[in-house]
């Protein structure tokens, strides 16, 4: 972003008063005395682009009194009767647009910012109609009407969510990012990005320096929740498929074994097991089906060949058919004895999780209650006798029982894994009970059949027809269940292809989970803050940073902001250094600049603005040398805009010393700020 | 070894205190009152039968149990001052309705003390508990 030209336009009775400046390319020297107005200026700047609260006030509170409501004009208080200001401003596309807003006005609220296309200041403007947009209300970052979601995609920005202290989840805010650009003198000074203002983001500074130089972390934190929805999905239609197996097997009597019952990362096609339970024994769906046909093949063969009714064969088979039928019964028996036990056990596991779970909700009141107790200052709350102050036993009949006693916490963690455990058994148990329906239905169609079986052959003992009926009726129900199971055969197959895909689905989804970085930074990130920190070093030794040794300062990984051995480095208090504070400046200086070196630094693609302001810089009593240093890095930055306010102690002689030989633009004025226009415009 | 979490001395302290709250007139209650809820407390067949008795005017008990736990959690809440002792009656003082205030306005604790001591309310009156105990003198 570049600024361009900023206009304050006031009307008084004395006429048009304010003021009016163009911004140079790189290096802008504004130097103004102090209490001339320097800090107006720098806040009316901050005010026209919404960013006010970086000055730690919201609206024209953040403004001095000479902008908004009266200002001396050699000894006369002058009345402000409206104000506005006007800032000219381009993105890295080249498009200029030009901010308008009210300062003291009766028609437009301090909350509305106009965009008008064009550059109104410094040359002729659209005359497209400008777009109104709002400050300061809820949502001005998110809706479409926001000032601040205008300014973020006209800089071509996409702020990431970020973790809000409550923990909630918000996007990062516009304003603290441009706290690593533009720093006030009061506050910006006393640490890095020390201006941000604080809107319930967690470690917010760290948060911007991951913006700004473009880290993965946030692609990472976007990419686990990819990845975990990708899972869930999977984990949903793997559940689907074996619903649907289950039911489609149940239908027939058959029973799908150890199948797992939640995604796995591998499936062998050969796994799926799915069996008939049948007097002889449990059978597969294939050998069930080979039998099925060999049976048809016989009850086929044997209708072509009429024969006589042949009594005593009939009785055999009689016989035998009345044997299977008793087996079968027993087998149901058996079956249903245990259904009716497992129905019982399920509701004894369902009376104690209830019970668990009423124990933990009074557990965690317990361990609560020890919280609030604490509030209300109950010595008891830290395990002490009110009386004589103590220990006491966290249990009141401690003197009756024996043994160690748990602690509160130990003793939700031990509800919870009885719970837990409980809640296990308990989902073995349904599985049983699914199954063992299913056992009962199969041998209750079994015993149906064999039955209407049966039957025919007793009616065919007192009849004397070519085929008989209970032939007739063998081969409609052999047909019946042959055309079924073939078609559940089919079904299977699908299945064999389908599960071992899903699986490896599931697997290459946990290996792209497993693969993400543990630590917050990825390769890429650590070689970013690597870089990060060989300029930040390089920045403190040429600022003459004295207080440690440059080589010595590191940037924590985690919370990307200077450390000196595990302590996040701030003032050192060192006898060799004439002042601590001033270093403390003078890495701040590093810090920000080499931020923006890092951010683009070939390969890096971060979100850096491509700007400084910079309020003041030479704090407490800092030394020319190093504040010419600063200048001139400033200066040297290839592609970086930067504006710097400065007083110069009040002399000519410190600021000659300091900008000698330096190339820069320079905006400067006699006596006050807001003097009378000599120029007009027509957004005044 | 787990401690039943009616043991712990806040957990009863915050029972007791509720009780005084919820269930007695201004705050106050004498030991056999107090004693009555505690033991109604453990069973909901307790509760469900303070509960008529309250809607009847007449505690229709013969009996209630004593508990050792309730006797050492008053004597810490004494000891706190969240409760005075004259005369035998307990009364809540301003730090106990602060407590009992601050337990309220949580929701999530302790849901089924206040649920049962909700339904039961303010009916369960001194002279119904000591008509009761009368007649154990009585025999």
């Amino acid at each position: 972003m570049r600024f361009r030209a900023i206009r304050l336009h006031a009307a008084t009775a004395r006429g048009p008063h304010g003021f009016d400046f163009r911004f140079g390319e790189k290096l802008t020297i504004v130097r103004a005395n102090n209490s001339s107005g320097k800090s107006t200026f720098f806040h009316t700047l901050l005010y026209a682009m919404g960013m006010e609260e970086l000055t730690g006030a919201r609206g024209t509170k953040s403004l001095q009194s000479a902008v908004r409501e009266h200002f001396l004009d050699g000894q006369d208080a002058v009345g402000v009767v409206s104000s506005s200001v006007m800032l000219e401003i381009a993105n890295v596309a080249g498009d200029i647009i030009t901010l308008r807003r009210a300062i003291n006005s009766t028609d437009r609220s301090d909350k509305l910012v106009e965009v008008f296309q064009g550059a109104w200041l410094t040359g002729p403007g659209s005359h497209a109609p400008p777009s109104a947009y709002y400050l300061h209300d809820p949502g001005s970052a998110q809706f479409a009407s926001g000032f601040f979601r205008f300014l973020e995609r006209w800089l071509g920005l996409e702020l990431p969510k970020v973790a809000r202290a409550d923990g909630g989840e918000t996007k990062l805010y516009l304003q603290d990012v441009f706290a690593a650009h533009a720093v006030e003198q009061k506050r910006g000074w006393t640490d890095y990005i020390g201006n941000a203002p604080y809107f319930g983001i967690a470690n917010v500074r760290t948060r911007v320096v991951e913006y700004v130089l473009g880290l993965d972390v946030f692609d990472t934190a976007m990419e686990k929740g990819r990845l975990e929805q990708e899972r869930q999905d999977i984990e949903r239609r793997w559940a689907e498929a074996m619903g649907a197996l289950r039911n489609e097997a149940a239908q027939l009597g058959f029973l799908p074994k150890d199948m797992p019952a939640r995604a796995v990362r591998t499936f062998d096609a050969s796994s799926l097991n799915v069996v008939k339970q049948l007097p002889e024994g449990p059978v597969s769906v294939g050998s069930y089906l080979n039998a099925l046909r060999a049976e048809h093949r016989t009850l086929v063969a044997a209708s072509e060949t009429p024969t006589a009714v042949q009594t005593p064969e009939l009785l055999a088979r009689l016989s035998e058919e009345e044997d299977r039928s008793q087996r079968i019964v027993a087998l149901h028996e058996v079956a249903d004895l245990a259904q009716r036990g497992r129905v019982a056990s399920r509701a004894d596991y369902r009376r104690m999780i209830a019970e668990l779970d009423s124990d933990i909700e009074k557990n965690e009141s317990a361990a609560k209650l020890r919280k609030y107790g604490a509030n209300l200052e109950l010595t008891l709350a830290s395990g002490q006798c009110p009386v004589c102050g103590q220990a006491v036993e966290d249990n009141l009949l401690a003197d009756e029982t024996s043994g160690r006693q748990m602690g509160l916490e130990t003793n939700i963690d031990y509800l919870k894994a009885q719970r837990a455990m409980v809640v296990r058994q308990a989902d073995g148990l349904q599985r049983e009970l699914d199954e063992g329906a299913v056992t009962l239905a199969g041998l209750g169609r079994d015993l149906a059949t064999i039955r209407q079986r049966l039957s025919a052959i007793r009616r065919d003992l007192g009849a004397g027809e070519q085929l008989t009926r209970s032939h007739l009726r063998a081969i409609v129900a052999n047909e019946f269940e042959l055309g079924r199971v073939e078609k559940f055969q089919e079904l299977l197959e699908a299945f064999e292809e389908s599960l071992p895909a899903l699986a490896r689905e599931f697997d290459a989804n946990r290996k792209a989970h497993g693969e993400l970085p543990k630590d917050n930074l990825s390769a890429s990130d650590r070689a970013k803050v690597d870089k990060f920190v060989v300029l930040f070093r390089a920045n403190a030794t040429s600022f003459d940073y004295a207080s440690v040794q440059a080589r010595e300062i590191n940037i924590n990984g985690e919370s990307l902001l200077p450390t000196l051995g595990d302590m996040e480095l701030r003032q050192v208090i060192n006898a060799k250094v004439e002042s601590s504070a001033s270093d403390f400046v003078r890495l701040i200086w590093a810090y920000l600049i080499a931020l923006y070196e890092t951010a683009t630094f070939q390969g890096v693609n971060g979100h850096h603005l491509d700007f400084l302001l910079f309020d003041e810089p030479a704090q407490h009593s800092m030394s020319e040398l190093s504040m010419r240093a600063l200048l001139q890095r400033l200066a040297g930055s290839r592609g970086l805009q930067s504006i710097v306010f400065a007083s110069f102690e009040n002399t000519e002689s410190n600021f000659l010393a300091v900008t000698d030989n330096l190339t820069f633009d320079l905006i400067t004025w006699d006596g006050k700020l807001v003097r009378p226009l000599t120029t007009r415009s027509v957004l005044d | 070894m787990p401690v039943l979490v009616e043991h712990r001395p806040l957990y009863k302290m915050a029972e007791v205190v509720l009780t005084l709250h919820l269930a007695c007139n201004r705050g106050k209650s004498s030991l056999l009152r107090l004693h009555l809820f505690n033991w109604a407390l453990k069973l909901p067949e307790r509760v469900e039968a303070l509960s008529q008795a309250a809607r009847q005017k007449k505690l229709n008990l013969a009996v209630w149990g004593f508990d050792p736990a309730l006797a050492v959690v008053l004597r810490y809440l004494v000891g706190s001052e969240l409760l005075s002792e004259a005369n035998g009656k307990f009364t809540l003082q301003t730090e106990g309705h602060a407590f009992a205030k601050t337990i309220m306005a949580d929701e999530s604790l302790m849901r089924k003390v206040k649920r049962d001591l909700g339904v039961v309310g303010k009916g369960i009156t001194e002279d119904m508990v000591s008509a009761v105990s009368k007649e154990w003198k009585a025999q």
